[in-house]
């Protein structure tokens, strides 16, 4: 088990364990599809702990793909036409 | 882009989205791996940018079961079938318990010094083993 880690890997499928908030029930935990602008702003400050600056360098359209996924704009239009 | 919320609070987030469009950096690995590189297809997805708040990184089992709650609700809504994912070969291990399996490890992205593990699982072998349940043993 690698889960003892500190911080976030970059971009990838990655997660840290530390120790802090008070003991809590997983059933508690409930998903949220973010369709709002609201909504996905209540989860940028989470985002920006994955350092994405090595993708920015990878390609010209990343920083663009990136910017219109957690835009209100884009977020609104492919919401309203379904999941 | 999913949010997961515990008690009012968002302490949480995913990201699950198509293979096949060119968005995602599984696509851009996989073109290093010419003939190499699995098939892709529609009910293909990739799953990443997944952060919890870190007074919520208390154990496994709360990244498993937002695991399991994203993919619920993304098989509910969508074609599923498999889900594929980029990490490091270190976090790989702890992805194979949720029933993905390595398919390639030291990918360099172009343009940088970064190497990934590229990951996958069939949507049936990852809801199963996300969900607990006895895993049944695999016929020889």
């Amino acid at each position: 088990m690698d889960m003892q880690m500190r911080g976030v890997e970059a971009a990838g499928f990655s997660a840290a364990v530390v120790q802090g908030r008070r003991p809590f029930s997983i059933e508690d935990l409930v998903l949220r599809h973010l369709r709002t602008p609201a909504e996905i702003a209540g989860v940028l400050h989470l985002r920006e702990e994955i350092d994405l600056s090595v993708h920015a360098a990878a390609g010209p359209h990343f920083a663009t793909l990136e910017k219109k996924e957690t835009s209100a704009v884009l977020c609104s239009a492919l919401n309203s036409t379904g999941s | 882009m999913f949010g997961f919320e515990l008690d009012g609070e968002l302490i949480g987030t995913i990201r699950i989205v198509p293979l096949a469009y060119q968005l995602t950096l599984t696509e851009t690995l996989l073109t290093q791996l010419g003939s190499d590189a699995p098939p892709v297809g529609p009910g293909d997805w990739e799953v990443g940018r997944l952060v919890l708040a870190p007074d919520c990184r208390s154990d496994v089992e709360t990244l498993r079961h937002c695991l399991y709650l994203a993919l619920q609700y993304a098989c509910a809504h969508a074609p599923v079938t498999a889900l594929f994912a980029t990490c490091t070969h270190v976090l790989s291990r702890l992805y194979r318990r949720f029933g993905f399996g390595v398919f390639a490890r030291d990918v360099p992205l172009p343009g940088t010094e970064k190497i990934y593990t590229l990951i996958r699982g069939a949507s049936p072998d990852i809801e199963l083993a996300l969900s607990g349940r006895p895993v049944p043993p695999r016929n020889q």
